[in-house]
């Protein structure tokens, strides 16, 4: 089977050189077939299960539980200034 | 020898104050220092944070003031979020990240008195079955350095294994902590599903991620999960009802269940090269009046499947985070915003955490996402209902945790498919989010094997319970590598 990598890499925001993408194709088309074995199971009428415990996602008041320090967490930033991250020129 | 004590052991030497937690704490650096070159089983160690935390804990014990826990050195898998102490995750993208803040497992732990004696090796982003992954370099098992300890919590088995700590914590989302337990002659156990809290924890695949203890044995399993567990607001799945099944455990160890039936799920095993001490722990289980019986699984023959789908689907999600903007590796110079994010993540991720984010897209992509995510999901739901099923007749259920030994290094990592195929036994309690343990069981060919338990969720303290009576009548946890005894 014929897998666009070059497609699945731009909508991962990766780049491939033209080695690591025969590779890739070669490793994704093994790994589509070993995932194909599950075509074999009957699923019709089986609802899919997202979850382990078909739990209801837990709801909370909406009062403030911790209060984040701006300077603390930009601290991990590769590029920042005065409380803003840096980036390349988006809009000319 | 004291290098392969149990927590057990330690508490005992602590409380007769026989030696300082920081007398301890020291002991276990040196020797790391001296001897994780021929292993690699540490990414990060600070002396000095590990010994202010030991100070720190012998004040408490002057005062009288212990916990279990107290003045204990854990190694934890560089997963875990450590205030100011760097978290790799075993990946170029996180080299330099320094959390602002501790994971709930660190915080319990921290909390309890306990020690962190460093962050371990791992497998990028936990993504692999043998900890060669690792931006920071293969890992070796202590048993034999040709061989791979497993993954992804490979340093953390090797650690233990190699007497560089008492205990460590591990993350499991298809068999991380109880393949490697077993490669390394461990105990590993991996909880329930929501039962210890994700917060803090690097997410890999957000519906499979559990952590749990690696340990020398299931005593000391069972005391390390009490603490780790627990219910957490700050993650969404964290369940509230668990609390009242640790406690039940730990206030009774008596519980132990006199005579239950564990179902051998035979089919599966017919590809197995070899019984992988099935049969030892047969007869050890009868010895103990224990009913072995025959049961069917019969759609797990497509977990390995459902899971990587699953897997990689959240895998490619969860990692779409690194962006290069906010914390993590940022490229040199870079051109647009497309340009930052594409070299960003291209120059730091790995081969294989590539490879999922790439199966991940395309099982998500329009045109695919019935065919194969939905249907994964389907699948998921009838291997939870075999499971289900099968508990209606049996308390535990018995299988080998691998199909074999610890392979030698280079000899899969090539080779995605056989890599994968390494998980059969474990990525299907995973799927349904059960707990399971590993155990010691015996040896081939000077190597460790392990026995994989699986009970009904919440039901650690069954498996924990077994595993103890097992442990009583039998000494393959108590074995050592050579090279390091």
């Amino acid at each position: 089977m014929e897998i666009d990598v070059d497609h699945l890499a731009k909508l991962s925001n990766l780049s491939l050189d033209q080695k690591q993408l025969k590779k890739t194709q070669n490793d994704l088309s093994k790994i589509i077939s070993l995932i194909n074995e599950m075509m074999i199971i009957d699923t019709s009428n089986v609802h899919p299960m997202a979850y382990p415990h078909d739990n209801h996602q837990r709801l909370r008041e909406d009062v403030v539980t911790e209060i984040i320090d701006r300077e603390e967490m930009q601290k991990s930033a590769p590029k920042q200034e005065q409380g803003y991250y840096l980036v390349p020129k988006v809009i000319e | 020898m004291r290098s392969f004590s149990t927590i057990k052991d330690l508490q005992g030497l602590l409380r007769k104050k026989e030696l300082s937690s920081k007398e301890l704490v020291t002991s276990y650096l040196d020797k790391i220092q001296k001897e994780d070159d021929s292993i690699n089983s540490f990414i990060t160690i600070d002396r000095e944070f590990s010994l202010k935390q030991a100070e720190d804990a012998d004040t408490q014990i002057a005062k009288g003031v212990v916990t279990p826990m107290t003045g204990i050195p854990i190694a934890h898998k560089d997963i875990f979020c450590t205030k100011e102490l760097q978290t790799t995750c075993g990946s170029r993208m996180l080299q330099n990240f320094m959390p602002p803040y501790d994971a709930t497992v660190i915080a319990k732990l921290n909390n309890s008195g306990a020690v962190i004696l460093g962050k371990t090796n791992m497998d990028e982003f936990a993504m692999g079955s043998s900890n060669e992954t690792s931006f920071f370099g293969a890992v070796k098992n202590p048993w034999d350095p040709s061989r791979v300890p497993g993954g992804s919590s490979g340093g953390s088995a090797a650690a233990v294994a190699a007497g560089f700590a008492p205990a460590a914590t591990g993350t499991d989302t298809g068999g991380s902590i109880r393949q490697p337990a077993s490669f390394c002659g461990l105990t590993g156990l991996k909880p329930t599903y929501g039962s210890v809290s994700r917060y803090g924890m690097v997410a890999f695949a957000s519906s499979l991620d559990q952590a749990g203890p690696i340990c020398r044995n299931a005593e000391d399993a069972s005391l390390l999960f009490n603490i780790m567990s627990g219910f957490d607001p700050m993650d969404s799945t964290s369940i509230n009802s668990i609390d009242e099944v640790a406690k039940d455990f730990s206030s009774s160890q008596d519980k132990t269940p006199q005579k239950i039936t564990i179902g051998l799920p035979e089919p599966y095993f017919e590809n197995s090269e070899s019984d992988m001490g099935l049969v030892e722990i047969r007869s050890q289980l009868e010895k103990l009046g224990h009913r072995i019986v025959d049961i069917e699984l019969p759609n797990i023959k497509a977990a390995i499947a459902a899971y990587y789908v699953i897997a990689s689907a959240e895998a490619s999600t969860n990692l779409s985070r690194y962006d290069g903007v906010r914390f993590g590796y940022r490229c040199e110079k870079p051109q647009s915003i497309e340009d930052l994010y594409t070299r960003s993540r291209s120059e730091a991720f790995g081969a294989e955490v590539k490879r999922r984010i790439l199966t991940g897209t395309y099982a998500l992509s329009v045109g695919y996402f019935d065919e194969y995510y939905i249907k994964a999901q389907k699948v998921r739901r009838l291997i939870s209902q075999d499971f289900k099923q099968a508990f209606n007749e049996v308390d535990l259920i018995l299988t080998p945790t691998t199909p074999g030994t610890a392979f030698e290094l280079n000899s899969l990592i090539e080779d995605p498919i056989k890599m994968y195929q390494q998980d059969l036994y474990t990525v299907p309690v995973n799927l349904a989010g059960l707990p399971a343990i590993s155990i010691p069981c015996g040896f081939r060919a000077g190597m460790p094997i392990g026995a994989q338990f699986i009970a009904p969720a919440f039901r650690e303290n069954t498996l924990l319970a077994i595993s103890m009576k097992i442990q009583e009548i039998t000494d393959f946890h108590q074995q050592l590598p050579a090279g390091f005894s």
